[in-house]
């Protein structure tokens, strides 16, 4: 009995094209759409030389420290150091190219150095860095040739001898790539959309609501069996659509996850869970007909998904700092801060901590469906 | 006029899920809007500041004060406590870019030449790690080349040096070619977000509408009726033309309220104009879709898969310039590809000559292109349809 129901439930819920559409095709839609418009955040945030110009009049012919303090940033041969892509023009051929953003800024020779920009931002500001620099040395000569004079020697060559004073210290064994956030989302808004086929199983349970309803109320078997039964069914479907979605995201992709095969799947199915038992939830508290809950299924999903950052990355920060019960009562930020504590910590406390508010969520879930859905009776339909 | 009246009646039936898509483009317009600064024209040059988090773990040294009090001058100093988990989250989400912390005996350890070392945490590659890096060995070259060149520098000594040096800073000036526009203002996220929304309720609501008088067993009665054929679909045509212009004209005069004065200017013009366009070519592929859509079920995932993928595709959502260039190619196959184009010239247009304004023209054009042909394969569709007999 049991395993007949779970068989021709399993059959007509993947049968079912517009669920099948919204919660197997319309992610694998979204997540390829996110990988082709949002760039890697390695290349976005790279530097990059800034395009600059250099005024050729005779004060910057003449002046050959200088000169040669530009070339140790701009010279092509030495690419490590490169800071600057210099044009050398004239002052009506900078003022052109300013206006017509092709260089961020140029440098004019008129007693020292002095930089023409078209707004601050932070090229601008590299670009007045490395003025402010080649004038701060200046003055550092003069004190110190003050101050003692044998040394400017000495000086003079430890400035072409910079050394590092800074030991990078990595925060995680993972990059902080935060591009991931967007697909973590897109998973748990898969996991929430879920709930499309839990809604389903409740209709088609309850006697008041559909004909194949009253009809499985009229058979001599246990409610509660039917419904463990035709419950499984959607959430074995709803494992399956997540773990196809994983695979996509990874291979095809190139998504990560870390490298935990085993807690991805728990992951996995703890979504699983809370996503079919949030839509028997709605479906059995919410009377109404089946795109009522529905809508109502997919405007909480939504809601949910932006509070995890899936439109604005940022979202979820604001949220997890600013009101942190917020964080730990979306079921879809708690889905999402699953595989980014997976990706990004190396502890587990974290992890664990959403495993167990998922699958706290579920039992919560079922219990609200079992206590409106029991004994229910009817007089008439 | 009964046709155009019954148009309207449909119309009023779907308001709540066609007024769904309007709020939420209202709402993300006044969220990103929060976001993004309006920035002025500047007049002086402000310098950019990173977002880092500094721990001075070596207070008793004045060398490291004065360092940590250089850092707060230079960059934005961001207070977060200093745990393992609060750090990584931070830098996950760039609240900091750049962590500094200075170990204990640090200022002593640079003075006494021995290996004086700052850890810091990043974000690999970018460009705020390089310009920070920079910052901080150009402050601690400074001060060792006085500590090694000025035998028995007083720390006092050796800060007002360095106070008098790092306040030499280069003189920027800010030129103002007539009147600027800034390239990042809300207006152009705005414009922007219309192809999204104008997409996704022209599509909805034509669609339907046109589904709604395409039933068989409407369309028949309606072909008994004493009308002629010909005003019938020139008043279908007309309401689907008029509701496109009030949802169009709905969404620039709220760009009135929503940015004030970034409004108000001749660019604006410019944006309607291409707003008004985009929203032909929508008017047309609504067309095309309503004569062959089916379903009403198909409706919403048909919309939803073009409306999403033409805006993710072509730069709606994300800005052009930090898109790859291989997916720009193929968008270029997309009329709302050349829709942001021109929204992105239009924000950026400081001198109206021929030289700025014909590019634009030519993507308006491109645009009205689209339309055309769009127009046309569904007006081809539809005299398929009629002389195949099928209703």
């Amino acid at each position: 009995m049991f395993l007949h129901i779970f068989l021709y439930r399993f059959k007509c819920l993947i049968r079912d094209k517009q669920v099948m559409f919204w919660i197997f095709m319309f992610p694998i839609l979204l997540a390829t759409l996110f990988k082709m418009a949002i760039p890697d955040v390695g290349n976005l945030e790279k530097f990059e030389p800034i395009d600059i110009a250099v005024v050729s009049n005779i004060e910057y012919q003449e002046s050959d420290v200088f000169k040669s303090a530009l070339s140790s940033v701009s010279d092509k041969a030495s690419d490590s150091d490169l800071m600057f892509n210099v044009k050398v023009t004239t002052l009506e051929e900078a003022n052109e190219l300013l206006i017509n953003n092709k260089i961020k800024g140029y440098i004019l020779m008129d007693n020292g150095p002095k930089v023409i920009v078209k707004e601050s931002g932070f090229s601008q500001t590299i670009l007045k860095g490395f003025i402010s620099n080649y004038l701060q040395i200046t003055s550092q000569y003069g004190n110190i040739l003050e101050a003692n004079p044998v040394a400017v020697q000495n000086f003079m060559s430890e400035i072409a001898d910079n050394k590092s004073y800074i030991k990078e210290v990595s925060s995680a064994s993972a990059s902080p790539n935060n591009s991931l956030v967007y697909y973590y989302a897109l998973i748990a808004m898969t996991c929430l959309y879920g709930g499309m086929l839990g809604t389903k199983e409740v209709i088609n349970i309850q006697a008041n609501q559909s004909a194949q309803g009253a009809r499985v109320s009229l058979a001599p078997t246990n409610k509660l069996k039917v419904f463990a039964s035709s419950i499984l069914a959607a959430t074995v479907i709803q494992i399956l659509i997540i773990l196809f979605l994983l695979v996509f995201l990874k291979f095809a992709l190139n998504i990560d996850f870390g490298n935990q095969l085993a807690y991805v799947l728990l992951t996995v199915v703890a979504g699983s869970f809370v996503g079919v038992s949030f839509g028997a939830m709605i479906g059995s508290v919410i009377i109404g007909r089946e795109t009522l809950k529905s809508g109502i299924l997919i405007s909480v999903t939504m809601l949910c998904s932006f509070l995890s950052g899936m439109m604005w990355l940022d979202m979820k920060y604001i949220v997890t700092n600013k009101f942190p019960i917020m964080a730990y009562i979306n079921p879809a930020n708690v889905i999402s801060d699953a595989f980014y504590a997976l990706y990004y910590y190396d502890t587990y406390t974290r992890f664990f901590t959403n495993i167990g508010l998922l699958f706290g969520f579920s039992i919560i879930f079922y219990l609200i469906t079992y206590f409106t859905m029991r004994r229910q009776k009817y007089a008439s339909i | 006029m009964q046709v155009f009246k019954t148009y309207f009646k449909i119309v009023k039936k779907n308001i709540v899920s066609l007024s769904i898509y309007f709020f939420v483009f209202l709402g993300i317009s006044i969220l990103i809007s929060g976001q993004i600064p309006e920035s002025k024209p500047d007049e002086a040059f402000s310098s950019y500041k990173s977002p880092i988090a500094v721990f001075n773990y070596d207070k008793s040294s004045d060398i490291s004060n004065d360092f940590e009090i250089f850092l707060s001058k230079n960059a934005k100093i961001i207070e977060i406590p200093d745990e393992v988990e609060s750090l990584q989250d931070a830098l996950y989400f760039r609240k900091v870019v750049y962590i500094v912390k200075i170990p204990n005996g640090f200022g002593e350890s640079l003075k006494s030449g021995n290996n004086a070392v700052i850890s810091k945490t990043a974000i690999g590659g970018s460009e705020y790690n390089i310009y920070m890096d920079l910052l901080i060995n150009k402050y601690m070259n400074t001060a060792k080349r006085y500590i090694n060149n000025i035998p028995n520098i007083t720390n006092e000594q050796l800060n007002t040096y360095l106070e008098k040096d790092m306040s030499v800073e280069a003189d920027v000036k800010v030129q103002n070619f007539g009147s600027v526009v800034n390239t990042e203002s809300n207006i152009r996220y705005y414009f922007n977000y219309f192809a999204y929304a104008i997409f996704a309720i022209i599509i909805l609501g034509v669609t339907t509408i046109i589904l709604t008088f395409n039933d068989p067993e409407i369309k028949k009665r309606n072909l008994g009726s004493p009308i002629k054929l010909s005003s019938y679909n020139f008043q279908i045509i007309l309401g689907s033309l008029v509701f496109t212009l009030i949802v169009w004209a709905l969404i620039c005069l709220i760009s009135f309220p929503m940015y004030g004065s970034a409004a108000l200017n001749k660019n604006t013009i410019l944006l309607f104009i291409n707003a008004l366009i985009i929203s032909l070519v929508v008017l047309s592929i609504s067309f095309l879709l309503g004569n062959v859509i089916k379903s009403k079920g198909a409706i919403s995932a048909i919309n939803n898969i073009l409306t999403l993928g033409l805006s993710f595709l072509s730069g709606v959502f994300v800005p052009q310039e930090i898109m790859s260039e291989s997916v720009l190619k193929i968008a270029t196959f997309t009329p709302t590809y050349w829709y942001v184009k021109a929204v992105d010239s239009i924000t950026s247009l400081t001198v109206w000559s021929s030289e700025n304004i014909l590019p634009i023209v030519n993507y308006m054009v491109i645009q009205i292109i689209f339309a055309v042909a769009i127009l046309a394969i569904s007006l081809l569709i539809v005299k398929q349809k009629r002389s195949s007999n099928q209703i």
